[in-house]
């Protein structure tokens, strides 16, 4: 059947970045995500030694290891949608929050094409929510500007039209 | 083969089912499907024909590189007024804001005890919640031209695209008349073999049968409970709903509370003596072994295996039942259940699985065991026996069924083997029972039938060769081109062996 516990514990996995970089990690941290485990299943027919290329830049693959090591003994939380709050730390534990609370806008979202291309469900929606956490106060306004958007022009009798369909939310409503 | 057995006034049902089908009026006018997106959402493909922008990417901005569905997660994270808010930043997050999907998951979390389905399930949450304004809720208009996206778009097409013909025209299930078979003739050919047959001349014997229409169950029980998936709502409410949504994998009513909460219907059937033993029944609590089945046409189950390697049968009292079958191992393509088998991964809905998966199957070159398929009509009862993959897609609307599961004598040993072997795995008991049910089994064994229980503990504990017999992982003949290994998915983890192919099973694939 499976293979003996001792020795998957010390069997060690490579995987390397798109940069080239190679991390060395532990099966068990590996097959955290299904589909690497797929991978190492499928190379490892072949040749016990080889690198398994990831489409992911280095400090996002070292990221989502970091991820995967932690929680292959500590089953992440599950996150209640909506979000019943901003504070992410209440939800998910402090571990998630400081690991998710990241400088660079942009490495969320890569950790957020990382978790949907190496189907990581519960990193998908650590990413996903932090990101949510963003939108939830936001004005309209403010969305278009901090997402950078540059929408086409609606015409007026759309606007219109969009305003009054939305009406039950924004009468009284933050925006 | 099957089709020797098979009475006339049966080919010329399902030959009904077929020429619907075939016509442009297959939907009832009523409900007829739309032949375009409600605010004008296009599959990606048009955006090569169109030649124009797709404005999905300019309305998301930093958001443009994350797929529709990681873009929906995002947006499953927000309330509804949220959702009403962003829905104003863009075409593209008015699209996202206005995923239907989203608005189901939310009245079905809020409104776990029912509610009044209207328009579309943002109206239905709107509406539930009283919103201002209420007499004006309506379906979003806003046309958004030129978006372009095959995921949003895929809910909408799946439950619009009309039924295929070559969906529905296969039968390769044998069908028996009850009158000319006996319970022996049935547990030598069918259940020992563990081979599925459709039995006429039961399920046209039960009170139920010609007495239940909708206006009878409404009469009977139109303001009681049943359980719809996620939620428990009024039968009048739930016909309201099945009439009105257009979800690509509606909800149907799949209830195994039935007899407490509207006594009458079980008193309307009667299981048949065919599969009348069931060890279950000797436990002094006995699992979940009943479902009252109710649901519109296209509604349906995805591919499954039934709960503790039980075996059921089926009985359809109304309307039509569509079924595609597999033998125990022989994991249809496009679904693949997790290690260990506790869940199971497949397209959102049967029929998106038809459009992606079915033809495959029909394929001279492919190598797979090709589906049985059977439509079982009013008044037919089907045996699914233990182990198989089934899925299923009602056919007309007001399609009634009761389908009860059970462990025959001949079924015993595959279900002791999972109470024991996948204790976290056993369903249809209140928490914590679980881990305890093959003892419980045991114990009332060993008071009721001490004779099935010595004859159990023989064998399975030596080398597991009667478990692997018991596994009943096939290798069939398909089109007479030679053994087709048994794939993955299996109850016992062994893999080789050699397998003996009960001529029976070995006809029925030999024909498709």
């Amino acid at each position: 059947m499976e293979t003996a516990p001792m020795e998957t514990e010390q069997r060690l996995v490579k995987l390397s970045s798109s940069q080239g970089d190679v991390f060395e990690v532990e099966f068990g941290t590996a097959c955290y995500a299904d589909v690497v485990k797929q991978m190492i299943d499928f190379t490892s027919e072949s040749s016990d030694a080889e690198t398994i290329p990831l489409n992911l830049k280095t400090t996002v693959l070292e990221k989502v290891l970091q991820y995967c090591d932690y929680h292959r003994d500590n089953e992440p939380k599950e996150i209640p949608k909506p979000l019943p709050t901003t504070n992410l730390g209440e939800i998910v534990g402090d571990w998630d929050a400081a690991f998710i609370n990241v400088d660079d806008e942009n490495m969320l979202y890569e950790l957020i094409l990382a978790a949907n291309y190496l189907d990581i469900k519960p990193l998908l929606d650590l990413a996903c929510a932090k990101a949510a956490c963003a939108i939830k106060h936001m004005t309209p306004d403010a969305i278009r500007e901090h997402f950078n958007l540059q929408p086409e022009q609606m015409t007026p009798e759309e606007e219109q039209e969009m305003l009054e369909e939305l009406k039950w939310c924004t009468d009284g409503g933050a925006a | 083969m099957s089709s020797s057995k098979t009475s006339s006034s049966t080919v010329r049902k399902a030959a009904e089912h077929l020429s619907r089908a075939d016509t442009a009026t297959v939907e009832p006018p009523s409900k007829r499907p739309r032949s375009s997106h409600p605010i004008g959402i296009r599959p990606l493909g048009n955006l090569l024909i169109d030649g124009g922008r797709n404005c999905r990417d300019a309305g998301l901005g930093m958001l443009k590189p994350l797929s529709d569905f990681a873009v929906c997660t995002v947006f499953e994270h927000l309330t509804c007024v949220e959702l009403g808010r962003v829905a104003r930043v863009s075409r593209s997050f008015y699209v996202f804001a206005n995923h239907e999907e989203l608005w189901m998951q939310r009245v079905t979390d809020d409104f776990r005890d029912g509610f009044q389905y209207h328009k579309d399930w943002r109206c239905t949450w709107l509406t539930m919640t009283h919103r201002k304004g209420v007499n004006s809720v309506a379906p979003a208009s806003v046309r958004v031209p030129s978006f372009y996206s095959d995921w949003l778009f895929q809910r909408f097409h799946c439950a619009s695209v009309p039924l295929k013909r070559r969906w529905l025209c296969t039968e390769t299930i044998d069908r028996r008349d009850a009158a000319a078979l006996s319970v022996g003739d049935s547990i030598r050919e069918y259940e020992t073999p563990n081979v599925p047959v459709i039995i006429r001349g039961v399920v046209d014997r039960w009170p139920a049968y010609g007495k239940w229409s909708r206006e009878h169950l409404l009469k009977r029980a139109g303001h009681v409970k049943f359980t719809a998936g996620p939620v428990d709502m009024s039968l009048r409410d739930f016909f309201a709903y099945a009439d009105a949504n257009e979800d690509d994998n509606p909800l149907f009513i799949f209830d195994p509370k039935f007899a407490d909460r509207a006594p009458f219907m079980a008193d309307d059937y009667t299981p048949p003596q065919y599969f009348a033993e069931d060890m279950f029944a000797l436990l002094p609590q006995r699992p979940n072994f009943r479902w009252l089945l109710i649901g519109n046409r296209r509604s349906g189950s995805k591919w499954h295996v039934d709960p503790n390697a039980t075996s059921a049968w089926n009985g359809v009292i109304r309307g039509a039942k569509k079924w595609f079958m597999l033998p125990p191992g022989h994991v249809p393509p496009g679904v693949s259940p997790s290690r260990g088998g506790a869940e199971v991964t497949q397209p959102v809905s049967l029929v998106e699985w038809l459009l992606n998966f079915y033809d495959a199957t029909q394929q001279a070159d492919y190598g797979g065991v090709r589906p049985l398929e059977a439509t079982v009509c009013a008044g037919e009862l089907l045996f699914i026996p233990r182990g198989w993959w089934h899925a299923v897609l009602n056919l007309e609307d007001d399609t009634f069924a009761i389908t009860q599961n059970f462990v025959s004598p001949r079924g015993l040993r595959a279900t002791a083997k999972f109470l024991r072997f996948k204790p976290e795995q056993v369903s249809g008991v209140s928490e914590g029972r679980h881990a305890g049910l093959w003892m419980e089994l045991e114990e009332a064994l060993r008071t009721h039938r001490p004779e099935l229980l010595a004859d159990l503990s023989t064998g399975w504990q030596t080398d597991g060769t009667a478990a692997k017999a018991e596994s009943a992982r096939v290798d069939v003949s398909v089109n007479g081109e030679g053994a087709v290994d048994g794939r993955g998915g299996g109850d016992g983890g062994s893999s080789g062996g050699v397998v003996s192919v009960h001529p029976k099973l070995l006809a029925m694939f030999g024909t498709s």
